[in-house]
């Protein structure tokens, strides 16, 4: 009896990148915040500082974002004031959720004002920025999708934890409630206060683990963010195999046959890779097949002029 | 599409039964057993020729099988497009039984001589 291998659990297999959030961050000055922000998210996958726009030729944040995994763009306070479309087009064309306010001196033209209303949030100090963006987000998803209301006291009846508490059959103590989230290993700095209703994250020096809600409101500005598709399955070459099966060799035309099944079974299964390595072995075969007929025909073109 | 016109106007042109020009089969000339294809190359030229009962007669399968293969061609260009229509055509049963089909062909053509 051979051993088969269990096919993995599929939600392991279709590893779909997450849905990336787009800020871009307005300046007139050092960009600072800016600064904290593109370190601390532009290497992951769940935010990204997409753009940093600034008002100011000589403004300190070119200099200290040159080099950085950020485009940085100025555009002139008259542009800000006589084209704000342009600039709005800018904006849409990143497909940016959020406007951050760092220092901006420039008034905000009203088009963005509309288009961005309630998301925009001005930051203060480059170690609040990072949790004033959590918040702003929050925001965001809680305004596309509002909450049922909840009652604000605890309901009469047990608390979840209570009745936790009672299944676990361990002594329930209010008292001894966390409200604040457990101290990180390795670091002495107090810890942040969760703000609610933001999930609450501990801080490192290093990096801010935290959730960014995810935002299953549809589009913002009617750029729909498509479920992330896998690539359509590598190509069978089943055609080209029966073609060959029938005209040229028939047993190299029947591997490649096997071949073209191998990519389908592979492909629904989700072994991207494989489903690949087939394809091109059944391509291969498909052009041995082509090339025996060739050299059979060739050989026996002598036969075939005298008969 | 030159190539696919050009083979067309060939096969319009020259009947294989009598002209000297055809590739012919290799596996009928050693072993005397028809392949899986042979008789395409006249369904062809009868297809041209809107003889449709010579074509069945030269290659029953490939002429039952004619418009599918077309709706196979026409999924492959679309594989981009419409890769679920592709993913669900090209799926492993249908290749199998294809496959099985074809075999079948095979040895049914041998055994009844058609």
């Amino acid at each position: 009896m051979k051993n088969r291998k269990k096919v993995s659990n599929f939600e392991d297999v279709f590893r779909f990148k997450r849905k990336m959030r787009k800020i871009a961050i307005l300046t007139s000055g050092g960009g600072e915040c800016a600064d904290r922000l593109v370190s601390l998210f532009n290497e992951g996958n769940r935010l990204r500082v997409e753009s940093v726009v600034t008002d100011c030729e000589s403004a300190g944040v070119m200099a200290t974002l040159a080099g950085k995994d950020v485009e940085t763009v100025y555009i002139p306070a008259e542009k800000w004031a006589e084209s704000p479309e342009e600039v709005m087009a800018f904006l849409s064309e990143r497909n940016i959720e959020l406007l951050a306010l760092d220092s901006f001196g420039a008034e905000l033209p009203d088009v963005i004002k509309e288009a961005f209303a309630g998301k925009i949030v001005a930051l203060t100090t480059p170690e609040e920025a990072p949790r004033e963006v959590v918040a702003a987000f929050a925001r965001i998803d809680e305004d596309a999708n509002p909450r049922p209301e909840e009652p604000q006291t605890p309901p009469a009846s047990k608390s979840v934890d209570e009745e936790w508490a009672e299944t676990l059959k361990i002594p329930y103590d209010s008292t001894k409630l966390r409200t604040t989230p457990p101290p990180v290993p390795g670091t002495d700095h107090p810890q942040v206060p969760p703000v609610s209703p933001s999930p609450s994250y501990g801080a490192t020096e290093q990096q801010v683990p935290f959730e960014v809600p995810r935002s299953t409101s549809g589009p913002v500005f009617g750029h729909g963010f498509k479920e992330p598709v896998r690539e359509p399955m590598p190509s069978t070459y089943f055609v080209w195999a029966i073609v060959m099966t029938i005209i040229c060799c028939t047993i190299p035309g029947i591997v490649a046959i096997i071949f073209s099944s191998q990519v389908s079974t592979r492909y629904a299964v989700g072994d991207l890779e494989g489903a690949r390595r087939a394809s091109r072995n059944a391509e291969i075969w498909i052009i041995v097949s082509f090339v025996l007929g060739v050299i059979s025909s060739v050989l026996y073109l002598p036969m075939m002029l005298i008969s | 599409m030159c190539a696919l016109v050009a083979v067309a106007v060939f096969y319009f042109i020259f009947d294989p039964l009598e002209s000297r020009f055809m590739p012919q089969c290799v596996f009928y000339k050693i072993t005397g057993l028809k392949c899986i294809g042979c008789g395409s190359q006249r369904m062809a030229h009868s297809l041209l020729h809107g003889d449709f009962v010579g074509a069945f007669k030269s290659n029953a399968l490939a002429f039952i099988s004619f418009p599918f293969i077309m709706f196979l061609i026409w999924v492959e260009m679309q594989r981009k497009k419409r890769p679920r229509l592709y993913a669900k055509v090209y799926s492993t049963p249908l290749i199998i039984v294809v496959g099985v089909v074809m075999a079948l062909w095979f040895i049914l053509r041998n055994l009844l001589d058609i």
